[in-house]
């Protein structure tokens, strides 16, 4: 047997099976098992990582999940987006790519020309990156049709905005069942409410719009973190009781080097084996 | 909610025990126990569904209750008793589901729809009263956990009747007993535990609308390939 191993990954109550991942099916490019990064910018430090989910590992899955995350000089503001593809989609790994590129890249235009983001503007552009994409692959059905069979994706989109005394101001919006907390002076708050019931597995994606997209808005307490998780990391983090919560809770208080809230992330805990995408936001730092 | 324990499908095998099954019951009882080891094989799929198998005859009687497989050393045998009533098979899984639904909440785990397998290899001998009960099961306002009910008809079902009780004509099989059936069982199981984590599109035409039109502030500028 192979002594490879990809690292020992933290393990949260029983631990998933243990095997070595098998390489991703090879469809639509290079698509890499774990995407990192970190950095500060102004008042803000930023963190994300998106790592394949232990069944994708195990079943030879791309990671279907993704973000992008980008400070905005002029304005000191950060732009973050992330995305889940939709698993019966062929190329739902670059749906969530492209979805979170094109809307972080326009945020950045709407701050570079000094206007306010019109918040389903943003989201038809994205959802329009995956119609021009799927334009120009093989299929005779409409671009919007076959963005729909080839690249559906949900997506989650954040502008923070610094403010003079440390805190910061959010403003969030998305299609599908990402999710986003607040985490401040030890306590989560969590900014989506999750049905009660049957667990749902249908979600909305682009490049459909809900009729009623709206932006919400919320404060930032200096110190705090805004974080962004798609369902992967929503279903075991809840509402922040329990073990997920505590460990994030313990690791998050500052932001940690990149690598470790990497690891984090790709906490062993059985029957948590989608990908996650975790994106953090902290505010008021180097103050 | 608190902590989610773990997401968890409870899936539940209904076999048809009537006499007439007697020649096939010892395929079946094969079957399952193929079921079993092709599980084990699976272990992301293993760790989240719930097993449950259910004699119906003229009742019905549990053979095994919300067992982790990974626990089990073997799975119980089924055996052979007299009529075939539907309708005792659908009003247990009426009251037994709700009722495991809620225990498993309760437990803290979050808990997908569930599946039933349902093996016959006859009709009902209680036409037309076990499609009441049926109906309330499969009704999701009546049944919130209504499950997906998976129909295998073996040796003299007829196609009707086996499509009647699968809530999906995709979900409607013609099977031979025996290790075949076991498999079938374990991919489908499988399938559903991987479908957990496939984040399937919503079908809500009414609440969405798709993006047609060029949006007038579009910019390509992304290269993700």
């Amino acid at each position: 047997m192979s002594e490879a191993h990809l690292g020992t990954p933290l393990v949260l109550g029983t631990p998933v099976a243990e095997f070595e991942p098998r390489p991703p099916r090879r469809v639509g490019g290079y698509r890499p098992d774990t995407a990192v990064d970190g950095w500060s910018g102004g008042t803000f430090a930023a963190r994300a990582a998106s790592v394949r989910g232990y069944q994708h590992r195990h079943d030879g899955t791309p990671r279907q999940d993704d973000f992008a995350v980008s400070w905005h000089e002029g304005t000191g503001a950060v732009v973050a987006a992330v995305a889940d593809g939709v698993s019966s989609v062929e190329l739902a790994h670059l749906g969530a790519t492209l979805a979170c590129r094109s809307a972080t890249d326009q945020l950045l235009r709407v701050l570079d020309a000094g206007e306010e983001p019109d918040w389903p503007e943003v989201m038809r552009c994205a959802g329009w990156a995956l119609v021009e994409f799927a334009a120009a692959q093989a299929g005779d059905d409409d671009p919007s049709a076959r963005a729909e069979r080839l690249l559906s994706t949900t997506l989650l989109v954040a502008l923070v905005r610094p403010r003079a005394d440390g805190s910061a101001h959010a403003e969030m919006c998305r299609v599908g069942d990402s999710t986003g907390w607040v985490f401040d002076a030890g306590t989560w708050t969590r900014l989506t409410q999750e049905s009660p019931g049957i667990a749902e597995v249908a979600t909305v994606a682009l490049p459909h719009l809900p009729r009623d997209l709206r932006a919400e808005s919320v404060d930032l307490p200096a110190g705090s973190v805004l974080l962004l998780g798609t369902d992967g990391v929503g279903a075991a983090l809840g509402d922040g009781a329990g073990l997920v919560g505590a460990a994030f809770a313990e690791a998050l208080g500052t932001p940690p080097p990149p690598l470790e809230f990497a690891r984090l992330l790709d906490f062993s805990r059985e029957t948590f084996d989608d990908d996650r995408t975790l994106l953090g936001v902290w505010s008021g730092l180097g103050r | 909610m608190a902590e989610n324990l773990g997401n968890v499908l409870p899936v539940y095998v209904v076999a048809d025990e009537s006499g007439s099954m007697a020649p096939v019951v010892g395929e079946l009882n094969a079957g399952l126990a193929e079921l079993h080891r092709a599980l084990l094989r699976e272990p992301m799929a293993a760790a989240k569904v719930r097993f449950t198998i259910l004699g119906f005859s003229v009742d019905v009687q549990t053979r095994l209750s919300l067992a982790d497989l990974r626990t089990e050393a073997a799975l119980p045998v089924l055996s052979t008793r007299s009529s075939t009533n539907y309708g005792a098979a659908f009003e247990a899984l009426l009251s037994q589901i709700p009722t495991d639904v809620a225990a498993l909440k309760e437990q803290g785990y979050a808990v997908y729809r569930p599946a039933v397998f349902f093996l016959t290899d006859g009709q009902p001998t209680d036409e037309p009263a076990w499609r009441d009960s049926y109906n309330r099961l499969v009704d999701r306002e009546t049944t919130p956990a209504a499950p997906n009910i998976i129909a295998c008809g073996i040796g003299g079902a007829r196609a009707r009747t086996i499509l009647d009780v699968a809530t999906r004509p995709e979900f409607a099989f013609v099977a031979t007993p025996g290790v075949e059936l076991g498999l079938a069982i374990a991919e489908f199981s499988v399938a559903l535990t991987k479908s957990i984590v496939a984040s399937a599109r919503a079908v809500a035409a009414d609440k969405t609308e798709l993006v047609v039109e060029r949006p007038s502030s579009f910019v390509m500028a992304v290269d993700v390939v």
